[in-house]
């Protein structure tokens, strides 16, 4: 235990106003922007027959992230905490330090595992902000009168956690053995592309790890959705073994 | 007379330079790959109004080459050129290099240039090999799925080399500026997480904001999904691109030409 709160602190330390830093604040914050100015702009077109326009709002917002940008951002930001390491050569340091060999990979992904959920739960947060500032800008939409449906922003978040865990843990095991950045976000790009194309004509494609997370609103628009379906067991139990690969794969792990 | 010598030479220099990196290996995957998923999908799928225009005698080329075009620019091509540039300049600011370069007798404009035109000669190198695998890939269809025989038509390859060419040049700007981006700074991390925001903002904005016509990221999407102009070459988005773009890059290179190099 003392090495993991130790490590983490090193991990804190190491990526403290780095581009990990300004990306994780900064790349929520823009999508948030984006869709306020999509729905200042052209609010009208979804928001329409007395829906509740927070609904809208969160579906719009985690769609978004859910089409292209989760897994490309797991992409980056994986690679950037463990290209830390790679860059500065300290990958020898890191292994001959008084710790298990374990704590260098658990410590990883310990701390990027918690990033992922912190900037998850900054982008919830900030819907609400933008769901407030639209009330001013457009009070024709109607957030300020309707329920706020926590709930639903709450179970969203939580389902997309869930369901990268997979992709997350694929990528960390990636970027944590090669040095290359362009291999993780390669196969990250190549997949969002593949997921896109197939996700409505293959039946098997929902046990494809990067479709896990296209799967959280369920199979049906309006559908009441829970928590714990089968993507979401499929994104924790996958990403379990495969971390677990990872794990062994990095306490085996020769540096050169 | 001299100086276009330099250029030369500093070019030829990139060629080896980059020789067996991920840079070649991208430039021909990233193509291949688009191109495959494009063929598995149609071969599984046997689109409707495929059959329909083969059957009617229609030639089918047109729509199979747009589609890999609208495929690999709106999804693919901002983020590869983000990632190419990164891994470009890359190279020079891990190693160190660019105290080393700037020492060499050699203008610093031809340094700078030729990575541009290496950059370009790779970009417009990774559309050419992509309108090849179009082609391949067609025929391959052909001869796989008999429900799909495109081979008994004209494969249309000046179509497909003009779309090639609109989206060169619809991407020029979206280039301008990660090539910029990747020019100042060495983490890679800022050139892809910009490339980001700007695919996923073009895909938002475009379905709504007034002034999308305007916006770098939004060009070539724009570019590719219009279906009216799809057969002239210098269409708006074309010429924006190539506006904003030059502008760019003449704010870019005055900025690297100003700029102190620290190790």
């Amino acid at each position: 235990m003392n090495h993991i709160i130790k490590g983490l602190r090193a991990e804190y330390l190491k990526t403290h106003q780095t581009a990990v830093y300004w990306l994780l604040l900064l790349c929520p914050f823009a999508l948030n922007i984006l869709i306020l100015l999509l729905l200042n702009e052209a609010g009208e077109k979804w928001i329409k027959n007395g829906v509740n326009p927070w609904k809208i709002l969160y579906e719009f917002n985690y769609g978004l992230l859910a089409e292209f940008f989760m897994i490309l951002f797991i992409a980056m930001m994986t690679s950037l905490i463990n290209n830390v390491e790679h860059k500065g050569q300290s990958w020898k340091h890191l292994y001959a330090l008084a710790q298990p060999r374990w704590a260098v990979y658990v410590n990883k992904s310990i701390y990027s595992v918690g990033l992922l959920f912190f900037v998850l739960c900054y982008f919830a947060v900030m819907q609400l902000v933008t769901g407030a500032v639209l009330s001013l800008l457009r009070p024709d939409l109607g957030f300020q009168s309707q329920h706020l449906s926590l709930n639903i922003n709450l179970m969203l978040m939580l389902k997309m956690f869930f369901t990268s865990l997979t992709v997350w843990s694929i990528h960390h095991w990636l970027t944590f053995r090669y040095r290359n950045f362009s291999l993780s976000i390669g196969i990250g790009l190549l997949m969002v592309v593949f997921v896109t194309l197939t996700i409505r004509s293959m039946k098997w494609i929902d046990y494809f790890p990067y479709a896990y997370i296209k799967q959280i609103f369920g199979d049906k628009k309006g559908e009441d959705l829970t928590l714990l379906s089968q993507e979401v067991w499929l994104g924790i139990g996958v990403g379990l073994v495969v971390w677990l690969g990872g794990l062994w794969d990095a306490r085996r792990r020769d540096i050169l | 007379m001299l100086q276009r010598f330099y250029l030369l030479r500093e070019l030829k220099a990139e060629f080896s330079k980059y020789r067996h990196t991920m840079v070649y290996w991208l430039m021909v995957l990233c193509p291949f790959a688009i191109a495959m998923f494009v063929f598995v999908i149609n071969h599984w799928t046997t689109p409707q109004d495929f059959i329909k225009s083969i059957s009617e005698g229609k030639n089918p080329w047109e729509i199979y080459i747009v589609i890999h075009y609208r495929v690999i620019t709106i999804l693919l091509l901002p983020l590869y050129v983000a990632m190419m540039s990164g891994v470009i300049y890359g190279r020079e600011h891990r190693n160190n290099t660019w105290k080393h370069l700037y020492t060499l007798p050699i203008p610093q404009w031809s340094i700078e240039l030729s990575k541009h035109i290496f950059s370009l000669i790779i970009l417009m190198l990774t559309l050419l090999i992509f309108a090849g695998f179009i082609v391949l890939s067609g025929y391959v269809i052909s001869a796989v799925n008999p429900k799909l025989n495109m081979a008994q038509f004209d494969n249309q390859w000046r179509f497909n080399l003009l779309m090639a060419a609109k989206v060169f040049l619809s991407i020029i700007s979206i280039w301008v500026i990660h090539n910029w981006i990747g020019r100042r700074f060495s983490n890679i991390g800022y050139n892809i997480g910009l490339g980001l925001v700007g695919v996923v903002s073009a895909s938002i904005l475009i379905q709504g904001w007034k002034y999308v016509k305007y916006y770098p990221y939004a060009f070539p999407s724009i570019e590719v999904l219009n279906q009216k102009e799809i057969h002239t070459l210098f269409t708006k988005p074309v010429q924006y691109s190539l506006i904003v773009g030059l502008v760019l890059w003449v704010i870019s290179f005055w900025d690297i030409h100003r700029r102190t190099i620290r190790a």
